[in-house]
């Protein structure tokens, strides 16, 4: 099987080469996902089978979503499975938006044991999806889901969390900016837009708290919902700027602009949705 | 100065939003009052003429009771819900305008309104005989209301905003925006009068002299302009220390982890090499953090930078024996290779020092090799030297064991066709090279 890695770090990729030593698997990184496009035209005659994504390249570099829309359009038959960091905070809308509009195999966490890696990379080679950190095939589900089925399950909260363009908007007003009339000024729209912006939001962060309780970001975001009207919208707004704050990278990422408008623009069309849906 | 695109920054837009609200607040009240202060000049004006100044009042005090309005949500929030359908869409045309940098219903209002006032008191018709003190107060409290209006126009956020820039237009009007009101004031004040009427009781001087002062908006909004731009260096100085001091904690903190690590490490007889080359990686990767912070963004991947990290590695007594050659500092590296060289180069300087050199002297290269025959370029070189005056390693040695440091680094290369090779220098102490290809990506 012949891998990419694209992370930043090339210890990583160290790390992978010594993982597969003695594997018929060949390595290849990219530290930049716009190198992508050079890299995979160079490498043309024979495509990756495998791609190992991070999510975050650090500042002023596109994130994980960019180098998965580009292997998307470039190599679309190579599978890809995301690498991240277990401690990341900001991490979930990422991954969600990976589960959402591209259809990785799986996620392998960094603080993984070779071990784990080689399980997960051979599991791929296998076209085994039961394995740890994989997805498993639809049907097959279990009782108790594993951190991507969740992920995968989960995926329509994100759609919740940004409908439209205003959306989007109003999450980049809502990191900088926590009060009512500031964030309707930042964002070019009215006061009431921003209370059924901050009512709607509320209730799809609640949804998130529940969903994956051991999120580090949601510990910070107590609801609010036994105050006066007013004091509990001033409350809740506070809440989602929080929330916004925590995952600031994600909603400055220039990546989700496209990825969504391609998105709503499907929806419009009636066109079949981005990636698959499973229950 | 006021085109000066320095200022259309995130920080000047965000601060801008936050002083509009209360300001836009504050204007709307002072232009109430004034707009209330000409309504309590009537009395003074004959009987025949007062059905024609309330007239011409109503105009610019719909324009301030609509500004006001404008900056009460909850009274907007009741407008829009009310059952009336155009005041619904005034609220949602008020709603609307409200953060553009567009003419409003409340600015046309006022501004066109009060064009109509003034021609209660100056131009063609003014409204006589009227007693002095009327005459006065009514032009201050007309040249007080547009000096609101106006600083509220010169001073609007949408002229920082980052994302969406005024138009070039605009921007390029903006300076001219305060002699333009000027000029109608004055051009209504100066407008001849029919034939007869007494132009104005107290002489031209304040009239003029209240007209001329809307041209003061201009340094106004240049003073203005000049706190923002104090604000936004305090800002960054805010911002460094604030980068300071999380930097030293950090640094601090990974550094002292990285040392105990590295102490056990060192004690551990069953550690294995890459283990100890890592945990003295560490304290590379703990400058860089520093360096990250500090620049607020990564820093530019040179072999200076590089090698300030390095001599991190290196006991605080042996560092004047380490020495960079000149020619390599500025050498900016790819990505991958800058990541070689993090992790080729602090095993190399360990190495020596560690081996009893007093001196050690690192240079790193690129090596452009000719041309193909296709006439592409091949890939460089790169290569990092490691030279000191140790007792000198035998030939290879280092090489021969199965997971020595260097051995290890050699492996690592392969994967760039490149590896390490150590020898004997001719005066003595060793010379380690090693070298690969520079990654293209």
């Amino acid at each position: 099987m012949r891998i990419l890695v694209v992370d930043d770090f090339v210890l990583v990729e160290l790390a992978l080469a010594q993982v597969i030593q003695g594997t018929p698997h060949t390595l290849v990184g990219v530290r930049d996902p716009r190198s992508l496009p050079e890299a995979l035209a160079e490498t043309q005659s024979e495509p990756f089978d495998l791609a190992l994504v991070d999510i975050n390249f650090g500042p002023g570099v596109p994130t994980g979503l960019t180098a998965m829309r580009i292997l998307q359009d470039l190599s679309p038959e190579t599978k890809i499975v995301i690498e991240s960091t277990d401690e990341e905070r900001n991490r979930l809308l990422f991954l969600l938006a990976s589960f959402a509009f591209f259809e990785p195999l799986g996620l392998m966490s960094k603080a993984s044991s070779s071990a784990e890696m080689r399980t997960l990379i051979d599991a791929i080679d296998r076209g085994d999806l039961a394995g740890p950190g994989l997805l498993r095939p639809p049907g097959t589900l279990s009782a108790a889901l594993s951190p991507v089925q969740r992920l995968v399950r989960n995926v329509g909260l994100l759609d919740e969390l940004i409908r439209n363009g205003t959306d989007l908007i109003l999450w980049r007003a809502v990191v900088r900016f926590d009060k009512r009339g500031e964030v309707a000024r930042a964002s070019h729209v009215d006061e009431r837009t921003v209370d059924r912006f901050i009512a709607a939001k509320s209730h799809v962060v609640d949804k998130i708290q529940a969903e994956f309780p051991e999120d580090a970001s949601m510990h910070l975001v107590p609801s609010y919902q036994d105050e006066p009207d007013e004091q509990r919208r001033h409350s809740n707004l506070v809440r989602l700027a929080r929330f916004a704050q925590t995952h600031s990278h994600f909603f400055a990422d220039e990546a989700i602009d496209e990825l969504f408008a391609a998105r709503w623009q499907s929806a419009r069309a009636g066109g079949p949705r981005q990636r698959r849906t499973w229950h | 100065m006021l085109s000066d695109s320095s200022l259309r920054t995130r920080v000047v837009y965000d601060i801008a939003v936050r002083y509009m609200t209360p300001l836009w607040r504050i204007g709307a009240a002072f232009r109430g009052a004034c707009a209330v202060g000409l309504w309590l000049l009537l009395p003074w004006f004959p009987a025949t003429a007062l059905p024609r100044a309330a007239a011409q009042m109503l105009m610019v005090s719909a324009g301030v009771t609509t500004a006001w309005i404008q900056t009460m949500p909850s009274v907007l929030d009741q407008l829009a819900s009310g059952r009336f359908a155009p005041l619904r869409k005034t609220a949602g045309h008020l709603r609307g305008a409200r953060s553009k940098a567009t003419a409003d219903l409340s600015g046309l209002l006022e501004g066109i309104g009060m064009i109509v006032v003034l021609l209660l008191y100056a131009g063609p018709v003014p409204v006589r005989p009227l007693p002095m003190p009327v005459y006065v107060i009514a032009l201050l409290l007309i040249t007080a209301h547009t000096w609101s209006a106006q600083a509220q126009v010169m001073t609007d956020a949408s002229w920082y905003n980052p994302d969406v820039p005024p138009a070039r237009g605009l921007i390029r009007f903006r300076p001219w925006i305060p002699a333009s009101v000027a000029a109608i004031e004055l051009a209504v004040i100066l407008s001849p009068t029919v034939s007869g009427l007494q132009r104005f009781p107290a002489g031209l001087v304040i009239p003029i002299l209240l007209g001329g002062s809307l041209v003061l908006l201009l340094p106004f909004t240049m003073i203005f302009e000049v706190l923002l731009r104090a604000g936004l260096e305090a800002c960054d100085i805010s911002m460094g220390e604030v980068r300071r001091n999380d930097s030293i904690t950090v640094h601090s903190l990974i550094k002292n982890g990285a040392h105990a690590l590295i102490r056990q490490v060192q004690a551990d007889t069953g550690v294995g090499e890459e283990t100890i080359s890592m945990a003295d990686g560490m304290l590379v990767l703990a400058e860089e953090a520093r360096q990250t912070m500090l620049d607020g963004g990564p820093p530019a991947e040179t072999v200076a930078l590089l090698w300030d990290c390095v001599l991190q590695t290196v006991p605080g007594d042996r560092r004047a024996g380490m020495v960079l050659d000149a020619d390599s500092r500025n050498l900016q590296m790819r990505k991958t290779d800058y990541g070689l060289a993090r992790r080729v180069l602090p095993d190399l300087v360990t190495n020596a020092w560690k081996a009893g050199a007093q001196r050690v002297e690192v240079a790193v290269r690129h090596e452009h090799p000719e041309p193909g025959g296709n006439g592409t370029a091949p890939r460089p070189w790169v290569t990092v030297s490691v030279d000191d005056d140790g007792p000198g390693i035998p030939a290879q040695a280092a090489l021969a064991g199965p997971r020595t440091s260097l051995r290890i680094l050699d492996e690592h290369l392969h994967r760039y066709d490149g590896a390490v090779v150590a020898e004997r220098r001719a005066g003595g102490g060793t010379r380690v090279l090693a070298r690969w290809k520079s990654a293209p990506w």
